[in-house]
């Protein structure tokens, strides 16, 4: 198991120079500059002259991404263009914190909901349950957040008064974001757990199990639930990943200080150190937690060993 | 340790009861400042908070935009128009107790042009002598630039060539920074432990994308007149969140999101705390005259005509915006008053005469045209009620195209558009900024692609000029030719917003995007 955790660890750098360089030349290719567009537009080619040569942008291009590389090994992300007060480094350590307790918290609202809900429905398939259950999950998956977050907002801040319209610090500022954020997550996870759910149910083992005169509730729970979680397992993983590195929509209703939003922002203001930065954190997360769900399906199932 | 809880309790102890009675205000800032270095400060949302935490050379009429006194107390120009002279006062302290004096302002300004600080304010001052020299790299001396320290208390700068309007152009570069905490802590001296000011607040907190605390200073020279002791400014990016936390009671001052407008003007209590504040932006479409058939004048004229600016208003912007058939904005000097009959006007009649003048009459065999604007839901709307106008009056279909900000730049820049909604404003209320910006065939934007070239021998001839009547007069030309002769540019309105208050709040409202809170009182 170790050594298969160290190679998972040793092919995760040529998995991320690879996004490394995708990443840095496709954005450099995008038109448009860091330093032009309506809002700069007093600027003359002097002012701009001197604002790429501050950063460096005025190097060819490859010597730009070897200086990057060299920065990042050196544990610098960057400047940031649109920040000049805050360097990538300050931008995540500031920011990282606040996305990664509200995804933590959303991914808590996402299974706490969803696992339940795909159980129910599936053991009452084709039932009033059923249907209530899933018009909740597809109710959840349609619903943007932009939608749920305000409507969320005007009932039980402005109307009800139970929590704040917005801004971030105590639990009371974390349930409205978490659910927002969380009950998309939570309506995937529902649907995929009754679909597995149902091709478990329907396994000859399940049988055997039954035949053997086993409780439904053991049944269920122990013969039936945990197969039918890998397929969730593997969800959650880049689920969490998703999570846990903000999302602009919410941060923005919710006036969360999180770093989804260093993500647009990033690439509407030709900000290519907060690009590269962000993009690479996420990555770094992703293969992670890919790495997790793996040593998970080792738990889950017997049958995977790692060699 | 202990003893330091002790003194922390006593200190929190003495200081909680004047905290009771203390005058606390809750404002919002759409965007976390990217700095707050005055300067580097380019972003116009960040003023306020620049002129709570500093002093500048001259301070600005909310109202129509003169400069007034602020550290200098008076300034006056030579006969030759070249050298001015300001005299500050003596009275202003940095918060560590040094006195705020000419060097300051000398090194400041130094520092914006020198080119290793890549500040985006340096051109604003490159009417001085050798600025621009100096901040291109070109002369290494940057004590050659014409700004000088008489004495401790008189400044002197001076010019390459007159320029009439010089104490509105150096309105953002005029702030003294203080050489001691820069040198000391470099781009990080703007933060609370770091920073040392001299303006009538100081700064206590700063949490990113979060909030900013700032505190009455009692050092500050007119501290007497500043009534409010404390202001926290939340940064909420979201205009919506921002709104419901005014009615929620979290805000004391906000401005209304356009989908709000009706709701808050119909409701009874709402209606009475809401005020429509002028910007000076100008709403337009501008116009590649060497792009067909857009190279067509009458076709421009016909577009023109055919645009009804108060029903674009009143049922689209909504914001109490003023339309307006010339370039710069009411408020701004030289701006042409309505009664000098500039600018096409709204005329459905005009509109199909010029059309079919141009070749087309009623809309037969003009080619697809195509008018662009830059992604968002508002320009969507205001392109929507264009199509509809021009479907109507000339009987034409034309295409929209939506662009994300930098490539829709990118795109008028290279000329690649045949027209196109553009907001724009100048660093200074006056009309030399808006129309040298956009129609100077050599030193302006060149986007409109035209070649009058006797329209810059008019706006250079404004810029010289230090009659203020004579230059009225000049613009008034240069309007006339822009959008009425070649009709480059179509006009729509000048900016405003729909700002709220609650009631116990009395604010004042700028029309250059810079409030100066040290004025407003909290009343009970």
């Amino acid at each position: 198991m170790t050594n298969y955790i160290i190679r998972r660890f040793l092919l995760a750098i040529p998995t991320l120079l690879a996004i490394s360089i995708i990443t840095f030349f496709l954005m450099h290719a995008i038109p448009g500059s860091p330093f032009a567009g309506p809002e700069m537009r007093h600027l003359p080619p002097e002012v701009i002259a001197n604002l790429n040569k501050y950063y460096h942008l005025d190097d060819p291009i490859w010597k730009q991404y070897l200086n990057y590389i060299w920065n990042l090994l050196h544990g610098d992300f960057g400047p940031s263009y649109a920040n000049r007060a805050r360097t990538v480094n300050d931008i995540i350590a500031q920011s990282l914190p606040a996305s990664a307790l509200l995804g933590a918290a959303a991914l808590f609202v996402a299974i706490v909901i969803g696992i339940p809900l795909g159980i129910i429905s599936s053991l009452k398939q084709n039932t009033v349950i059923d249907y209530i259950s899933m018009f909740i999950a597809i109710t959840g998956v349609s619903v943007p957040a932009m939608t749920l977050g305000p409507l969320l907002v005007w009932i039980f801040a402005l109307n009800l008064k139970i929590f704040p319209v917005a801004q971030w610090g105590t639990f009371k500022h974390m349930v409205l974001p978490a659910i927002t954020l969380g009950f998309g997550s939570a309506a995937i996870i529902a649907r995929l757990t009754r679909a597995s759910m149902l091709q478990v149910l329907h396994e000859d083992y399940i049988r055997t199990a039954r035949a053997k005169g086993l409780s439904e509730r053991r049944v269920t729970i122990h013969h039936a639930l945990r197969n039918a979680l890998i397929p969730v397992v593997t969800i959650i993983g880049p689920l969490f990943a998703g999570l846990i590195t903000g999302s602009m929509v919410v941060e923005q209703v919710f006036a969360i200080p999180g770093m989804g939003k260093f993500f647009v922002m990033g690439v509407t203001g030709r900000d290519y150190p907060v690009i590269m930065g962000t993009v690479l954190l996420y990555a770094v997360f992703l293969i992670l937690a890919n790495l997790v769900v793996d040593i998970m399906y080792a738990r889950l199932d017997p049958r995977i060993r790692y060699s | 340790m202990k003893k330091s809880h002790f003194a922390a309790a006593i200190i929190l102890a003495l200081t909680l009861p004047s905290l009771a009675f203390a005058v606390e205000i809750k404002m919002r800032i759409g965007l976390n400042p990217d700095t707050l270095d005055p300067n580097l400060v380019y972003t116009a949302d960040v003023n306020f908070i620049t002129k709570m935490l500093f002093v500048n050379l001259s301070d600005f009429d909310e109202q129509n935009a003169v400069p007034t006194p602020d550290l200098a107390k008076s300034w006056e120009v030579s006969k030759d128009g070249l050298v001015w002279t300001y005299h500050l006062r003596n009275d202003v302290k940095w918060t560590n107790g040094r006195a705020v004096t000419a060097r300051d302002v000398v090194y400041s300004m130094k520092r914006i042009l020198d080119p290793a600080t890549a500040s985006p304010l340096a051109y604003m001052m490159y009417s001085i002598k050798n600025a621009k020299a100096v901040n291109t790299g070109e002369n290494k001396d940057l004590d050659s630039v014409g700004i000088k320290a008489v004495d401790d208390w008189t400044v002197q700068f001076t010019l390459d060539k007159p320029e009439g309007f010089f104490p509105t152009a150096i309105r953002s570069v005029g702030y003294p920074v203080p050489r001691e905490a820069i040198e000391k802590f470099g781009n990080k001296w703007f933060e609370p432990n770091n920073i040392v000011s001299n303006g009538p607040y100081l700064l206590k907190e700063w949490k990113p994308d979060d909030r900013m605390v700032f505190e009455k200073n009692p050092n500050y020279y007119d501290a007497k007149n500043v009534q409010i002791d404390k202001v926290t400014v939340y940064i909420i990016t979201d205009d919506s969140t921002a709104m419901a936390m005014y009615e929620s009671g979290g805000l004391d001052t906000v401005n209304v999101p356009v989908g709000d407008i009706d709701r808050v003007m119909r409701d009874p209590v709402l209606s009475k705390q809401a005020k429509s504040v002028p910007q000076l932006i100008s709403y337009q479409i501008q116009i590649n005259v060497k792009a067909p058939p857009m190279d067509n004048a009458n076709v421009r004229k016909a577009l023109a005509a055919a645009i009804d600016k108060q029903a674009l208003v009143k049922y689209v912007a909504k914001g109490g915006q003023v339309p307006m058939d010339t370039v710069t904005p009411l408020g701004a000097f030289g701006a042409v008053p309505k009664s000098a009959k500039i600018g096409i006007p709204y005329d459905p009649v005009a509109a199909k005469e010029y059309l079919k003048k141009a070749g087309y009459p009623d809309g037969k065999g003009l080619p697809q045209i195509e008018y662009s604007f830059n992604i968002s839901e508002f320009n969507q709307s205001v392109a929507q009620a264009l199509q509809q106008m021009w479907k109507k009056n000339l009987g034409i279909d034309v295409a929209l195209k939506s662009i994300e900000g930098k490539v829709y730049w990118s795109a008028i820049q290279s000329h690649n558009l045949q027209f196109w909604r553009m907001g724009f404003n100048s660093d200074y209320p006056d009309a030399d900024g808006f129309l040298y910006g956009i129609g100077h065939t050599k030193d302006g934007e060149k986007n409109i692609q035209w070649d009058r070239t006797d329209f810059d021998a008019i706006v250079e001839k404004a810029r010289s000029e230090s009659n203020p009547e004579i230059r009225k007069k000049l613009y008034m030309e240069a309007e006339k030719i822009l959008v009425q002769d070649e009709c480059a540019v179509i006009p729509l309105w000048s900016y405003a917003y729909v700002a709220l208050s609650k009631p116990t709040l009395k604010r004042t409202y700028s029309t250059l995007m810079a409030d100066t809170i040290k004025n407003w009182k909290v009343v009970k």
